[in-house]
């Protein structure tokens, strides 16, 4: 009994509020060894989720890259090795199509970039934080817009009778026959490109603001003093600090050859515009796949393929080209 | 990993050296016209939008050009409510995918961020960064692989459907609460498990409250991303009742051309346009602080 009441008082003393916490972590510490059941637990939602409908269409879609798969026809999937990227060499309206692509990209992402930097580089120079944020609001409000809604506004304003754009070219700057924009086959990727253009710069405005804001002020200061103008402060500082996001932009960038939506919004499912002049690699590949003949899916997805890599290996190209004229 | 919170948001050159406000004086009203040249480029699409929802159709035709109406009108408003059922319909159906799709992902997207900030266990970090890189592979045929998948899931055709898929895109969603909670201390989580708590509990009463500010940036990306998205949601949907709006606007006013010969009612698919964009235009000027933090915090990739 006696025993008893002594080991009690004896922890008694011990229960302080720092002993309190020593007992209480040591029994934290042994239930962090319970930890990993709760961390594959906690994990589990979000990794089926992604598994199943983002991973495993990565997978297959490979797969069927390299099949003649047809979805019409049942059971018809056989491998087909490099079959489908042979074809591609030899089919006239892939490159037709290829080649408005390569022309879009060319028109969009100079740009996309250059004027993000540009007018980055504008809203950097306000000081006033008022000021500023209403330029980014203003920038970034074509970013949010859904797509569908972005494209159909400027067709709207491009009309070639009714248009604003066309009313202005011909009564305020006294053009008398302005272009038709999207219906002419010689306008419609240029008018498409600044369209998207308007629709995204908005993203790598942000983006480069970032990166300048984060840039410190004492470099141009110093860089004044040892008698630096604004094009080398640019060129020897600016540019070079803001690398990181260059790749972020580059990334982003990479999407767009083989970007689909922007016809099918404008000229609907049965049209590319006038003349096909709409079809981008991206719509052809997609009109194989759900709208012509068997639906061959396995054309379909080797094309895509070889899209996706040659946007990558091209963003990776100009960021090195970037990085080598930089570092001199 | 750098600490979030101690990154400001905005850092505008608080104090230029003489040689630099020299610069920017003589500059200032340069850089101005320029600004808001491009600031008339951004908006001029909005402007006439807003001007031409409230035209009345003579003034449409006859005084088009004319950017501010004189004769304000609701018409087109009241055209889109009484004879646009279907806009009804499906702003419903987008209101309820991207709900869901933006609660699904906050929710798991949180607790796999707390799993990768918080949890010790084997291939974490190997998980982690495998979810990371992929978001950068390529994907052949993804559009057709996914086809497949829904079918067989009898998800083709179907809201919930949309809602799985969309709130799936997770691993920039799990870098973003992985980063949030890797910045909150530890302390009050661990009184939380002195004081009886689980990791579930703790994680749920004590940790997630003090992640808002992640778990709003994640839920206004996805929100953006889900309430305009065209491509995916066209090739899923063949029913015209389960059409959302990202798809509904194209699809009706290029049937509605076609079928009538009245190539515009132009005010009303002005104002349709308008009120398909008011939502995500709200949130976003509501919240435009956090697009900044978004960005940061993907910078960081």
């Amino acid at each position: 009994m006696s025993d008893v009441i002594e080991r009690g008082s004896e922890m008694g003393e011990e229960r302080t509020v720092m002993g309190n916490w020593r007992q209480a972590l040591r029994g934290v510490r042994q239930d962090r060894a319970g930890d990993a059941l709760m961390g594959y637990l906690f994990i589990l939602p979000a990794l089926a989720l992604y598994l199943i409908f983002s991973g495993y269409p990565l997978i297959r879609g490979l797969m069927i890259a390299f099949s003649d798969y047809r979805y019409l026809i049942p059971d018809h999937q056989p491998f087909n090795g490099l079959a489908n990227f042979v074809e591609m060499v030899y089919d006239p309206l892939f490159w037709a199509s290829f080649g408005r692509s390569l022309y879009y990209t060319l028109i969009y992402t100079p740009l996309n970039i250059g004027l993000g930097l540009l007018i980055a580089l504008l809203i950097a120079r306000i000081t006033r934080p008022f000021e500023a944020s209403i330029y980014r609001v203003v920038a970034y409000l074509p970013v949010v817009l859904p797509i569908a809604v972005a494209l159909l506004l400027w067709k709207q304003l491009l009309h070639p009778q009714f248009g604003y754009l066309n009313y202005f070219l011909r009564e305020g700057l006294g053009i008398a026959n302005p272009p038709a924009w999207l219906a002419d086959p010689q306008w419609v990727i240029p008018t498409l490109a600044v369209a998207a253009v308007w629709k995204h710069v908005g993203q790598n405005i942000l983006l480069f603001l970032i990166g300048l804001y984060n840039i410190n002020n004492e470099l141009y200061e110093a860089a004044a003093i040892d008698g630096a103008t604004g094009w080398a402060q640019f060129r020897h500082i600016t540019l070079p600090l803001l690398k990181p996001t260059f790749t972020v932009v580059l990334v982003l960038a990479a999407g767009i050859l083989g970007t689909a939506e922007e016809s099918l919004i404008l000229f609907g499912r049965t049209s590319a515009g006038p003349e096909n002049a709409g079809m981008l690699v991206g719509r052809y590949a997609y009109d194989i796949a759900f709208f012509l003949g068997d639906l061959r899916w396995g054309y379909a997805a080797a094309i895509n393929l070889t899209m996706g890599i040659l946007s990558m290996l091209m963003a990776g190209v100009v960021f090195k080209l970037f990085r080598a004229e930089r570092t001199d | 990993m750098q600490a979030t919170r101690s990154v400001p948001l905005r850092q505008p050159r608080a104090a230029p050296s003489r040689v630099a406000r020299w610069w920017a004086k003589r500059n200032s009203i340069l850089i101005r016209l320029l600004l808001w040249l491009f600031l008339l480029a951004f908006l001029l699409p909005f402007v006439w939008t807003v001007s031409a929802s409230l035209k009345t159709r003579q003034e449409l035709y006859v005084e088009l050009p004319s950017l501010l109406t004189f004769h304000p009108t609701m018409a087109n408003y009241s055209y889109v409510w009484r004879r646009m059922p279907a806009f009804f319909l499906q702003f419903r159906n987008s209101f309820l995918v991207t709900s869901g799709a933006v609660l699904l992902q906050v929710a798991v997207a949180a607790l796999a961020g707390y799993a990768f900030a918080r949890l010790r266990f084997r291939g974490r970090d190997l998980i982690f960064y495998s979810l990371i890189l992929l978001t950068f592979v390529p994907r052949a045929g993804g559009l057709m692989a996914q086809y497949e998948l829904m079918s067989f899931l009898h998800l083709r055709n179907s809201l919930v459907g949309l809602m799985l898929a969309f709130a799936a895109g997770v691993p920039i969603p799990i870098f973003i609460m992985r980063q949030t909670f890797i910045n909150l201390p530890s302390a009050f989580e661990d009184a939380a498990l002195i004081d009886g708590c689980n990791r579930f509990q703790a994680f749920l009463r004590v940790m997630l409250p003090m992640a808002t500010g992640g778990m709003l940036v994640v839920g206004l990306f996805e929100f953006i991303r889900v309430w305009g998205e065209y491509l995916f949601t066209l090739t899923m949907i063949d029913q015209p009742d389960l059409y959302t709006l990202g798809i509904g606007i194209a699809m009706s006013f290029v049937g509605l051309a076609l079928e009538d010969g009245e190539f515009t009612s132009y005010g009303a698919e002005a104002a349709v346009y308008l009120l398909t964009s008011a939502p995500v235009l709200i949130l976003f000027i509501a919240f435009q602080r956090m697009f900044i933090r978004g960005m940061l915090e993907g910078l960081k990739l």
